[in-house]
């Protein structure tokens, strides 16, 4: 089961994040999920929101490549996560994902809040040569699925959910059944309120394809507490291998 | 053999609209970086009733305890041709009544009343708190209380407490406790006292005070609509009359209901969404609360107090607060994120109408089917009367979901 590391860039500083992605590559993730701050994280939860917050303050695309260098020559995957920006910007945005070694997007209010735009707005990522990566969740209809999953680039990111950060009862059994029959065989990482190791357990014997962790993170780059962040990522490798 | 007959409508599972959406539901809304709303339902709601809230699950199994008290208040409810209806207004068509008043509460409310209150009393709970409007949800969650052997709180608005003793009566006698709303029992009360002592109250700010006051009391708080899995419990109402139709051999044509928060209709017409793909549907609502027309599809609150999170719905705002109108369950500011979806999609057809109309239709409606209806109900009759007007030599089966009865809101006609 692969691993994907959620890290909002330029939190708590670009030095701190770019420390923290290293790491993150050598300990063993899979892919890292870039989250590229907004003032309107819409989707997120407390921890994640206040990284947004701070890393606005400091934040800037151009020293993004250096610091995904060697994650990506490595071979780590990197996904922007950012979500949907005004059209007027969304093409030098695409450009400078591009620029930073960044091949593939996630959009997570693409389908929520610009659904009509769909097509075109992947059409335009792949333009950029970018690839479309999905977030779904329990809320998303099966027929919306079934009529973009053909446009999804290697994988789909499926949210637990309807916030990052949060602790809510849900049938994690149930969802996966679900997202798995209408997904298909396709590569599934699911996020969206995974911190404990049992969660991190059950997902792997259902047979989920990979996790993505963010909020539980939070606190380590808050503390610049990278020891702790490794042995963190310690704990999950040695559940899912 | 009546039993048994009665017991193969009932269905063993509620159905959850969301999967069968023709877009996406947004999900709620928190904006604090300090504490997330949606994860604070966990301190508020009974935990079953919120993992199916976001589990999205198509079929949930309805526990057999729930299904047996289902039975017990008077499940299936009966489907009726109305047929005298048919004649009075020369309609080729057919006319059937969907009766939730049959129940022994008088409305749709007890069906997810005692799931709730079931879900709350398996989790330890000792009092469930609620809100009511017109009386039907508190009424509801009185009995579903007693039924599941737990102590109930219901804060009723001003302005029905004053207007309808009796609902306050019936509620007593299944053992709840009942204060009006704005009450001097919670903070929020206390504040808008202090402002105006003769505060009709708001269905709003009657949400405000129950949450309030299972928060600061660790009991748990009933939701009467708006949220999904109330809807997903109404769903047997829809369920139901799907069996009966093909037991009567019909297939429908129009589906008709009323709309406060939504949780009668949506329970009533999303099971027919996948299978009858043409059949058409009418929301009817209040003029004087004009959400469809005159709210805006947008994030807003649940509450007036803003405790709960923001969910994307029509709303009229909400710190709306209605003239005193005679359907106070039909006072809600805003609708059901799925049934606000499907009115903006074009799916749902909604109409208004006004209380002099209402009455006018209820009048009409009692004298050939013998049924008082509530006036909330009154607003899907008299949406019925006009489409029956407008088509009297079309064929088509309409089916009106008749929410609840009237016995205890005759005063409007004196007014």
């Amino acid at each position: 089961m692969k691993l994907a590391v959620y890290l909002t860039a330029g939190y708590p500083s670009n030095e701190v994040f770019g420390a923290f992605a290293s790491a993150a590559c050598t300990a063993g993730a899979d892919r890292l999920e870039i989250g590229l701050p907004v003032r309107e994280p819409k989707y997120d939860g407390p921890e994640i929101r206040r990284t947004h917050a701070r890393a606005l303050e400091n934040f800037s695309m151009g020293g993004l490549a250096s610091t995904l260098k060697a994650c990506i020559n490595g071979g780590t995957e990197a996904t922007a996560l950012r979500y949907m920006p005004d059209p007027a910007e969304f093409g030098s945005i695409l450009g400078d994902i591009r620029e930073s070694g960044i091949r593939q997007m996630i959009i997570p209010d693409l389908l929520i809040d610009h659904y009509e735009e769909r097509f075109a707005v992947i059409e335009q990522m792949n333009g950029a040569g970018i690839e479309w990566i999905p977030f779904y969740n329990p809320a998303t209809p099966d027929s919306v699925i079934l009529e973009t999953i053909d446009r999804a680039g290697k994988w789909v990111y499926y949210g637990l959910l309807p916030s990052t950060g949060i602790s809510v009862p849900t049938s994690v059994e149930t969802v996966y059944q679900r997202a798995r029959e209408v997904i298909g065989n396709r590569e599934i990482v699911f996020g969206f309120g995974i911190r404990d190791s049992q969660q991190v357990s059950l997902l792997r014997d259902l047979g989920a394809d990979g996790i993505a962790i963010g909020s539980a993170l939070v606190n380590f780059l808050q503390n610049s507490d990278i020891e702790g962040f490794r042995n963190y990522l310690g704990v999950l490798n040695a559940i899912r291998n | 053999m009546m039993e048994s007959y009665r017991e193969e409508i009932i269905p063993e599972n509620w159905y959850n609209v969301v999967p069968d959406l023709p877009e996406p539901l947004p999900p709620p809304k928190s904006e604090s970086e300090d504490r997330s709303s949606i994860e604070f339902l966990n301190r508020i709601l009974p935990a079953e009733v919120l993992r199916q809230e976001f589990t999205f699950s198509r079929y949930e199994k309805i526990p057999e305890e729930v299904r047996e008290m289902y039975r017990i208040v008077g499940r299936p409810t009966p489907l009726i041709r109305a047929s005298l209806l048919e004649k009075k207004l020369n309609y080729s068509g057919k006319i059937y009544l969907k009766y939730e008043g049959a129940t022994v509460t008088g409305s749709h409310k007890i069906n997810t009343a005692l799931p709730q209150a079931f879900y709350a009393s398996r989790e330890g709970v000792d009092e469930v708190v609620t809100e009511t409007g017109a009386g039907q949800w508190g009424t509801a969650t009185a009995l579903a209380a007693a039924m599941n052997g737990i102590s109930s709180k219901v804060f009723m608005v001003r302005v029905s407490y004053d207007q309808k003793p009796l609902r306050k009566t019936v509620m007593n006698i299944y053992g709840s406790s009942v204060v009006p709303s704005p009450s001097m029992e919670t903070e929020f009360g206390r504040k808008i006292l202090d402002h105006s002592m003769d505060h009709p109250g708001s269905l709003g700010i009657a949400i405000s005070e129950a949450v309030e006051y299972a928060l600061t009391n660790n009991k748990r708080y009933l939701l009467g609509s708006v949220m999904n899995s109330v809807l997903t419990h109404q769903s047997v109402i829809g369920q139901e009359t799907i069996r009966q139709i093909e037991i009567e051999g019909i297939e429908p044509d129009v589906l008709i209901g009323c709309v406060g928060g939504g949780s009668n209709f949506g329970g009533f017409v999303f099971p027919f969404l996948k299978r009858f793909r043409n059949v058409e549907m009418i929301a009817s609502t209040a003029s004087e609360v004009p959400k469809f027309s005159k709210g805006s599809y947008k994030y807003d609150f649940i509450d007036t107090a803003g405790i709960l999170p923001r969910i994307r719905m029509y709303s009229l705002g909400s710190d709306f607060v209605p003239s005193g109108i005679y359907a106070g369950g039909l006072r809600y500011h805003g609708a059901a994120p799925s049934l606000s979806l499907l009115v903006k999609k074009g799916r749902i057809k909604s109409e208004e109408v006004s209380e002099p109309e209402v009455k006018d239709a209820l009048r009409f409606f009692a004298a050939a089917t013998g049924i008082v209806a509530a006036p909330e109900s009154g607003h899907a009759i008299a949406t019925a009367l006009r489409y029956v007007k407008g088509n009297l030599h079309e064929k088509r089966n309409i089916i009106i979901n008749v929410s609840g009865h009237g016995n205890f809101d005759l005063s409007i006609f004196n007014r």
